[in-house]
């Protein structure tokens, strides 16, 4: 079969669904593409598919009426912002829903089919128009927030109860907190959401449980969680009812987790509606070790939830990492195991309603991108693909294969687990340069998922060597201790894992090795330039370059109060930083870095770039700033296409 | 019944700069800035006849002009936006002709003209200069679909010196380069057009052009040199040399065109002084350094006044006369144009003792002089031959102004003379509350000039202490010697200027402010970390972190000093810088603190008000904090920032006095 190489084209136009349903009485399943743009909805008996949009952009998390009769979804619309959309499927006819003011979140139906739950960033009515030239008072913490930027006041997100009916769209929460992860009784009578209204201002991401009776004459949140923490960032999870709407099941931070190690594990719990005693609902163990994950490399799940209920048996299903896998599993009432259900080698990140004993999972794995398929709940191993993204990608390209292994590491705390990406094409006896590519976090894993960015640089010729080091989830507690990503540890790990490449694979030239990686892949990028050897080429990427730059301008302000003196915090920062040592940086180094990104700040990206370049007149340093983008690659097609232009021709001179 | 000036009365100002003057004295032309609804200083050229006062032309409205010159013909030339971007015209005072000359695509920065000759600055892309575009002005509907491909460009940066406050950040790719336009027509210098040039200079017959290049790479990259060439951009000679010259002005020719000036700094050994050279057209040699600094009259050219209400370029600091060097400096608080015989140097002369603070001038052949001069009573206005031609602030006499006095005392280790001005706060009788304002720089100075700052805070009650600290410029090169800004002494000098105040019955000692932007602001975190004399601080564009502020700011390289050494250690050095500074005493800080910040500052970056700010807030919770950032603002914000932000940073300042030295927010309409 003729197939071509994969190009940058491909990779910056790759096809992301964002968010689907399926509708098991109606036999309907949708979702939303931005190849397609708009919502899709096809009719399975005759695989008839009709296109409905609002005429905004991004369109997406589609979720069918309870009838089945509409489809809810969110649409940016010029000059109005990202609103609620419904369109009638039976009259064709689309129409927003909304007209707030701020974006909204996660829209999903009331079971009678008339109210629509949502969430939104809002400003008080009566605040005056501000322009964005206008100054930004700034009195206590979390005041910027990266792909945000600078938040006013009073710009909290709450939560919003829509009726399709008036047209009117009622506020349910107010104040100097923030609501979301939302999700409603079945029988319509109780919301639960998480809300932070009772954390201190700088624990950015801490949440308890709250529920709110819409029967009550003033329906005010209740706090149903004590102390445990409701799982937000990295990845948010939505509550779930019982049946018998008596307990809300939610994944929480495990509190037996040593913080020490950092950022825990995610367990599940069920809350009594009545605020009583919350129960775990599984011990962690080799057999499932978490609920829900944090995959780095996997673009999967987009707009679906991560835990359901099967109306009909109780069983609660949900998806969990491990080894770099991202798998379904289930938890039947009174039992505390969680069984597998599908398990393989690739990454299952999403799921939608489970209706009459089947439910539609998102998918996908190195060799396929994510597929919505339809999977009867006792026949887990097969499915029925009902929207294959990338098709184009999979029938017309060269899919580069991907080997992996594990090793033990030097001081034999843990097992390391690395993957080989092989150039596309390769030839025997032909040698390669390859690609450390290292991911952020730390605390996410690499997955066997579909990555479009390592398929165009193996079909550049080049092989891409990606492992989990020390500090990555998916890996039991012990492998992700925190301290171990930033002791030295996780580089160890990852020099390893580059001579147990080279020793696996004969054909990767050891004298043609490159570096990169974003956010704590690039602060590791920056840490090995300054530290080893090795390697002929740097290009790092959203890096951290200074803790103590980070400690008062990133997003995520960091704490001197473990220090006497902030003299001492400040030296113990500047110890811990890379720029710290980029005397020690001698080959060709390229620094890639969004003007918005309020993450990691653009300013390290400035000092590491002086300060390498300063001790290195000759040394060909290059900095690129990239406009409009915060602490991500860029996220517009022909900006990306940039980037991706940067590091090709960095690669093609110096490696 | 007199009216108090408050912050909003900014907005009234009109800002004088740029004087011209016609060979044969019969014109004067001045640059005249207001502000538009939206904030912006627009600005616009008036005419008047220099004897009368007369005008004789005013820019049209909706157009916006600077920079007029008389040339030795009599034509009067001006950059003016009538076409989109500033272009070069002539505009003819008879019949009121205007003729358009230029047609830059990006329009016009600098310019000269002389004898039918045109060089100018323009900025320009580098694919322009190569396909020819680069005279092609572009239409509304070009420049929007232009601008907006320009918007996702990236910046990109090779080189040390690749950001500046000045260009609001990284520039991407463009730069601006010389040429030339007369009868053939319009041109970029041959052999210079992919250099960096600015502040073109003809020479009086128009053959010979002098201009600042940037031909290094590396830490060197903003150092300039001076270029010298004819027509076709063959240099007669490259003036390079061991001068740090100040590419803050266009060279000056001398008028027999033999020689041409330049301002530049001079090493002595008790320190150094900004001076201007002179250089040999045809060798290119140095020819004669004049001696500008002899110390009791005047401290070389120094136009660094700190704490002034003007808004635009001036010409020049020099004038070369025939027989005659003319030069602005400021000296012991007073800014004056000085005169010193080229034939027998070393007498330095007050060209004019009639003003205490000029901020421009313009002098013909003849010797008559066009000045624009003001005091602390008001802001400069036109005054040609000593007659006044202009009256910009009248308005002022509807307001009550305060009294300035200017006090000397010793420093306290008897090593120097301290001069500081005490600005009285309008009906209060002391003691009162009072704002120690510090300048930035250091090396700047604090003059007999209005500030309107001053005024809103005297008029809201505060006495202001303005002083020259030691590291000021102005009184001596022993003054600022040594590095002496950084030590204790600029820091005693302020505390001792405070105590005098305190101790005259002035000053309150416990309701006592403090402010300062940039050094000032340096200074400001200092006082308030190392002592407890003060109520209120409030640190402008502050510099509080050496530690962050390297290589995230536009200045301060390692290399600058020479060769890093082999064991440099870059930890070193930057535990070094963060040691001892003023984000490291934030556990001594009790005084509320006010912080103001543009977000697009370079100089001193936003993220030195973000140490500051999350240090405090994390270990001093109880101590009242604020901070106000500023959007679209760099480091220069109030100066020439917009004026909504000028006027909101100010009302901030007074606010925060008002609520911490007097309890209570200032009430305004």
């Amino acid at each position: 079969m003729n197939k071509r190489l994969m190009t940058m084209d491909d990779c910056c136009g790759m096809e992301r669904l964002n968010g689907g349903d399926w509708h098991a009485g109606k036999g309907l399943v949708c979702w939303a593409s931005n190849r397609t743009g708009g919502v899709m909805v096809k009719r399975l008996a005759t695989g008839a598919v009709t296109r409905y949009t609002a005429g905004g952009k991004g369109e997406g998390y589609a979720r069918f009426s309870p009838d089945g009769t509409q489809v809810s979804f969110l649409s940016s619309l010029p000059g109005k912002g990202r609103q609620v959309c419904v369109a009638d499927l039976n009259t064709g006819e689309t129409r927003v829903v909304t007209v707030l003011s701020g974006a909204a979140m996660e829209p999903i139906w009331h079971p009678d089919g008339r109210h629509i739950l949502f969430s939104s960033s809002q400003e008080t009515a009566d605040r005056q128009e501000i322009s964005s030239d206008a100054p930004v008072v700034i009195e206590d913490f979390h005041y910027k927030v990266d792909g945000a930027g600078f938040i006013r006041p009073d710009g909290h997100v709450q939560l919003f109860l829509a009726d399709l009916v008036t047209g009117k769209t009622k506020q349910l929460t107010y104040g100097e907190a923030d609501w979301m992860h939302h999700a409603i009784s079945p029988d319509g009578r109780y919301i639960a959401a998480a809300g932070n209204v009772n954390r201190p201002k700088e624990d950015s991401i801490g949440f308890d449980l709250f529920l709110m009776d819409l029967q009550s004459d003033a329906p005010a949140f209740r706090q149903i969680s004590h102390e445990l923490v409701m799982v937000s960032y990295p990845n948010p999870v939505r509550p779930v009812f019982m049946p018998s709407g008596q307990a809300v099941v939610m994944a929480v931070l495990d509190p037996e987790a040593d913080p020490s190690f950092g950022y825990p594990p995610a367990a599940l719990f069920s809350f009594p509606v009545d605020g009583g005693e919350p129960q775990r609902l599984f011990r962690a163990d080799a057999g499932c070790y978490q609920c829900v994950q944090f995959p780095y490399n996997a673009f999967c799940g987009n707009g679906l939830d991560k835990i359901h209920l099967d109306p009909d048996t109780g069983d609660i299903y949900f998806v969990s990492g491990w080894q770099g896998q991202a798998n379904l599993y289930k938890l039947s009432p009174g039992s505390l195991r969680a069984q597998p259900v599908r398990v393989g080698s690739h990454v299952i990140h999403g799921l939608s309603r489970i209706q009459q004993g089947r439910v539609m999972i998102a998918q996908g794995c190195t060799d396929r991108p994510e597929a919505y398929i339809l999977m009867e709940l006792d026949k887990p191993k097969e499915g029925e693909t009902l929207v294959q993204s990338g098709e184009n990608i999979m029938e017309g390209c060269e899919i580069a294969p991907t080997e992996d292994f594990f090793f033990t590491t030097l001081d034999g705390e843990s097992r390391v687990h690395g993957f080989v990406t092989h150039p596309a094409r390769r030839e025997a006896g032909k040698k390669y340069p390859a690609i450390v590519y290292i991911h952020g976090g730390p605390h996410p894993f690499y997955t066997y998922g579909f990555t479009a960015e390592f398929q165009a640089l193996a079909a550049r010729g080049y092989a891409v060597l990606w492992c989990n080091p020390r500090g990555s989830s998916g890996y039991g507690s012990v492998h992700q201790n925190f301290a171990r990503a930033m002791d030295g540890s996780a580089y160890t790990d990852i020099l390893q894992f580059v001579d147990e490449a080279l020793r696996r694979f004969a054909w990767i030239d050891e004298g043609r090795l490159a570096v990169t990686g974003g956010s704590y892949g690039g602060y590791m990028t920056n840490w090995i330039a300054s530290h080893a050897h090795r390697f002929q080429a740097y290009i790092t990427q959203r890096s951290v370059a200074s803790d103590l730059i980070g400690y008062a301008s990133s997003d995520m302000q960091g704490s001197s109060r473990q220090f006497a003196s902030f003299e001492e915090f400040m030296v113990d920062a500047l110890r811990k930083s890379p720029v710290s040592y980029a005397e020690n940086i001698d080959k060709p180094f390229l620094i890639l870095h969004g003007e918005d990104d309020l993450r990691c700040p653009v300013e390290g990206a400035h000092q590491l770039f002086t300060a390498v370049k300063d001790t290195h007149p000759d040394l060909p340093v290059r900095l690129v700033i990239f406009p409009h983008t915060p602490h991500d690659q860029p996220r517009e097609a022909e900006m990306l296409k940039r980037y991706y232009r940067e590091m090709y021709d960095w690669l093609e001179k110096y490696l | 019944m007199k009216k108090q000036f408050t912050p909003q009365d900014v907005w009234k100002f009109s800002y004088l700069s740029w004087p011209a003057l016609s060979a044969d004295g019969q014109y004067t032309a001045v640059t005249v800035k207001k502000p538009d609804t939206g904030g912006v200083c627009q600005p616009r050229v008036r005419v008047l006849e220099a004897r009368m006062g007369r005008v004789v032309y005013e820019s049209p409205a909706g157009v916006r002009e600077m920079q007029p010159r008389f040339t030795q013909d009599g034509r009067l030339y001006l950059l003016s936006d009538a076409s989109g971007a500033y272009q070069v015209w002539q505009i003819s005072l008879e019949n009121g002709e205007r003729i358009q000359k230029t047609s830059l695509r990006h329009g016009v920065n600098h310019y000269d003209a002389r004898m039918g000759v045109i060089a100018f600055e323009a900025t320009l892309w580098p694919e322009e200069i190569d396909d020819g575009t680069a005279f092609h002005e572009m239409t509304a509907e070009e420049k929007s679909a232009w601008e907006k491909e320009l918007d996702s460009r990236p910046y990109v940066a090779e080189d040390l010196t690749y950001k500046m406050d000045e260009w609001f950040g990284m520039r991407k790719g463009e730069k601006p380069v010389i040429g030339l336009c007369d009868a053939k027509g319009q041109r970029l210098l041959t052999q210079f057009k992919d250099t960096e040039g600015v502040y073109p200079a003809l020479s009086p017959d128009g053959e010979a052009l002098a201009f600042f290049a940037y031909p290094h790479g590396g830490v060197k990259g903003r150092t300039a040199e001076l270029m010298i060439c004819r027509d076709d951009g063959k240099p007669a000679a490259q003036l390079t040399g061991d001068v740090m010259y100040t590419p803050s002005q266009a060279p000056v020719f001398s008028p027999d065109g033999k020689s041409v000036w330049a301002l530049a700094y001079q090493q002595y050994e008790n320190g150094y002084s900004q001076t201007a050279v002179r250089l040999d057209v045809a060798t290119g040699k140095l020819a004669f350094v004049p001696d500008l600094t002899e110390e009791t009259v005047c401290e070389g050219v120094n136009e660094m006044v700190a704490g002034r209400t003007e808004n635009g370029e001036n010409q020049s600091c020099l004038a070369v006369l025939a027989n005659k060097l003319l030069f602005l400096g400021g000296f012991q608080g007073k800014t004056r144009l000085y005169a010193v015989s080229l034939d027998t140097p070393k007498k330095i002369e007050i060209y004019n003792d009639a003003f205490e603070d000029i901020t421009g001038f313009c002098v013909n052949g003849r010797g008559d002089a066009a000045v624009l001069a003001g005091s602390f009573a008001a802001p400069a206005d036109l005054y040609v031959n000593g007659k006044q031609l202009t009256d910009e602030h009248a308005w002022l006499s509807e307001y009550e102004m305060p009294i300035t006095e200017e006090i000397h005392i010793p420093s306290r280790d008897g090593q120097a003379e301290l001069r500081y001005f005490f600005t009285h706060p309008i009906g209060v009788e002391g003691p009162a509350p009072v704002v120690l304002d510090i300048k930035g720089g250091p090396d700047t100075m604090y003059a007999h000039a209005y500030w309107h700052e001053f005024h809103a805070l005297a008029a809201a009650g505060f006495g202001v202490i303005h002083g020259n600290p030691r590291g000021s410029a102005g009184f001596g090169r022993a003054f600022c010697a040594g590095g002496v800004c950084w030590k204790d002494e600029p820091m005693n000098d302020l505390i001792d200027m405070c105590l005098d105040a305190i101790q005259r019955g002035w000053a309150d000692e416990k309701r006592l402010g403090v402010t300062g932007g940039s050094y000032g602001g340096y200074m400001t975190l200092k006082l308030i970390g190392k002592t407890k004399y003060f109520a209120a601080a409030a640190g402008q564009r502050v510099f509080a972190n050496p530690g962050t502020s390297y290589g995230t700011g536009d200045v301060g390289w390692v290399s600058a000093e020479g060769e890093v050494p082999p064991h440099f250690s870059m930890l070193q050095y930057l535990t070094d810088r963060a040691r001892g500074s003023n984000v490291s005493r934030v556990d001594q800080i009790d005084t509320p603190l006010l912080l103001l910040h543009g977000y697009k500052d370079y100089r001193c970056t936003f993220e030195q008000a973000e140490q500051m700010f999350i240090a405090m807030k994390e270990r001093r919770p109880q101590v009242p904090l604020r901070l106000v950032m500023f959007p679209k603002e760099n480091h220069a914000l109030t100066r020439t920032g917009n004026m909504n932000s000028q006027v909101r940073h100010l009302q901030e300042i007074v606010d925060w006095m008002g609520l911490y030295l007097k309890g209570k927010k200032e009430q305004h309409e």
